[in-house]
């Protein structure tokens, strides 16, 4: 875990978190004498969203990596020739990936809310968009067991994306009798929106519990699939 | 306690890369394995190594399948072009690994070397860096696949000696080579591979 760790940070995590914190400090000021009436919501409002992008991004590059990376370049031999079992591995890097994506998103949002002043609501946007960096890098580390890491991200990406739109587009199915298909499309594409909880903190609000159990739920159980698909392509496929 | 392969195969797709392989190596025997390119060699101990899936047939280490980490324990492996992690030292893989160099560091000349990131060392340090990882620990079973690649002629005949010496104490060998000359002294047997078949054994 620890060979994980210092892999991921190997990605350029340091510098990347740099300049995360130095767009927000720039940032807040810019939104803060734009904000019109409303000064500090939207400094909050460009807070939250920045650190989540970050979060997200950050993932998706390091769970695709975490991965893809060491098998694509021959560099995870050394390790799976020994006594360890390819699912064990790729778990652990997972772990390593995931752990050091969650801390640098935790960290630009920490010193984000620490410009704008944490909201009522903090607590639960960093617990639920930090499950969604982990429901990433998941997902990411899953493809790379597949494909090689630019693929595994951009399909990661392309999942995101359809994921955050996966609501307005089911209402737009449903709303041209397509509720079905959809709703069979959306068992394969993670309803992203589930972990949204942005609006709800921007305006002052803290999210209900029953919202942030069935986040924490789905997103878990998104991750067990992921880990679960990742574990098995593992232990079935060549790796050397 | 055997290096024991049976009846094994290995296909890509259409192609088949090995065809009903037998093979047995006891301790304190080393098995040279020869052959062309694309005979099968890398196939054949990628399967040994538990990293590749036999179509056909069974890999076994001691009488545990190749694909179980307790096989593997007793396993150290070299693979052709395999690449060690560049931003982390010899030193600190081995501790990853929990294996005890021994005098390796030195007999490699790999001491003044230990803490240097593997990407900062030339194509011949890394090498012996592979071998020195694939040997730490004192194995009981050593399974290298071009282990003298890149490497000048007197850390060839150190490796050499060193294999010899592991394989006198006990340890049972399984090298895949061009360079059979250079391990006559340690070759207790010859394999040849053609064509992904077997053609002459060691103890077919």
């Amino acid at each position: 875990m620890r060979l994980a760790v210092l892999d991921a940070l190997h990605e350029r995590v340091a510098p990347v978190v740099v300049l995360a914190v130095g767009f927000l400090c720039i940032g807040v000021p810019v939104a803060r004498a734009t904000g019109m009436s409303a000064p500090d919501r939207v400094v909050l409002d460009f807070v939250l969203w920045w650190s989540w992008l970050f979060g997200t991004l950050l993932a998706m590059w390091l769970g695709s990596r975490c991965i893809a990376g060491p098998l694509a370049d021959r560099t995870a031999l050394w390790e799976l020739g020994g006594p360890v079992r390819p699912g064990v591995w790729g778990a652990r890097r997972l772990g390593g990936a995931a752990l050091v994506a969650g801390s640098a998103h935790l960290l630009v949002l920490a010193v984000g809310l620490g410009l704008a002043g944490p909201p009522p609501g903090a607590l639960a946007f960093a617990g639920v968009s930090s499950l969604e960096v982990l429901v990433l890098t998941a997902l990411s580390a899953a493809l790379g067991t597949v494909f090689r890491p630019l693929p595994a991200l951009a399909l990661t990406a392309a999942l995101w994306v359809a994921g955050h739109l996966a609501g307005m587009w089911l209402d737009l199915m449903t709303e041209s009798d397509r509720a079905v298909f959809a709703g069979s499309l959306l068992a394969v594409i993670p309803d992203l929106d589930l972990l949204d909880v942005h609006g709800t903190v921007v305006r002052g609000g803290v999210p209900a519990l029953p919202q942030l159990a069935a986040a924490l739920g789905w997103a878990l159980a998104w991750v067990g699939v992921a880990i679960g698909a990742m574990v098995t392509v593992l232990e079935r496929r060549d790796l050397g | 306690m055997a290096l024991e392969l049976q009846d094994l195969g290995k296909t890509y797709g259409d192609r088949v890369a090995l065809q009903s392989v037998d093979l047995r190596v006891e301790p304190g025997e080393a098995c040279l394995l020869v052959g062309p390119n694309g005979s099968g060699k890398s196939t054949l101990l990628g399967l040994v190594a538990g990293l590749r899936v036999p179509t056909s047939g069974s890999a076994r280490i001691d009488g545990l399948p190749t694909r179980d980490p307790a096989a593997r324990v007793s396993l150290g492996v070299l693979f052709e072009r395999a690449r060690l992690p560049p931003h982390h030292s010899l030193v600190r893989l081995l501790g990853a690994l929990g294996r005890d160099p021994g005098s390796l560091l030195s007999a490699l000349g790999l001491a003044e070397h230990r803490d240097r990131p593997l990407g900062t060392l030339s194509s011949g340090l890394h090498q012996r860096a592979a071998l020195c990882l694939a040997l730490a620990g004192s194995p009981r079973w050593i399974v290298l696949d071009e282990p003298l690649t890149a490497l000048d002629g007197p850390t060839s005949e150190v490796v050499v000696g060193i294999v010899a010496e592991r394989v006198r104490a006990g340890a049972g060998a399984l090298i895949a080579t061009h360079r059979h000359d250079a391990w006559a002294p340690v070759s207790t047997g010859v394999a040849v591979l053609e064509g992904g078949r077997l053609s002459m054994g060691a103890r077919p």
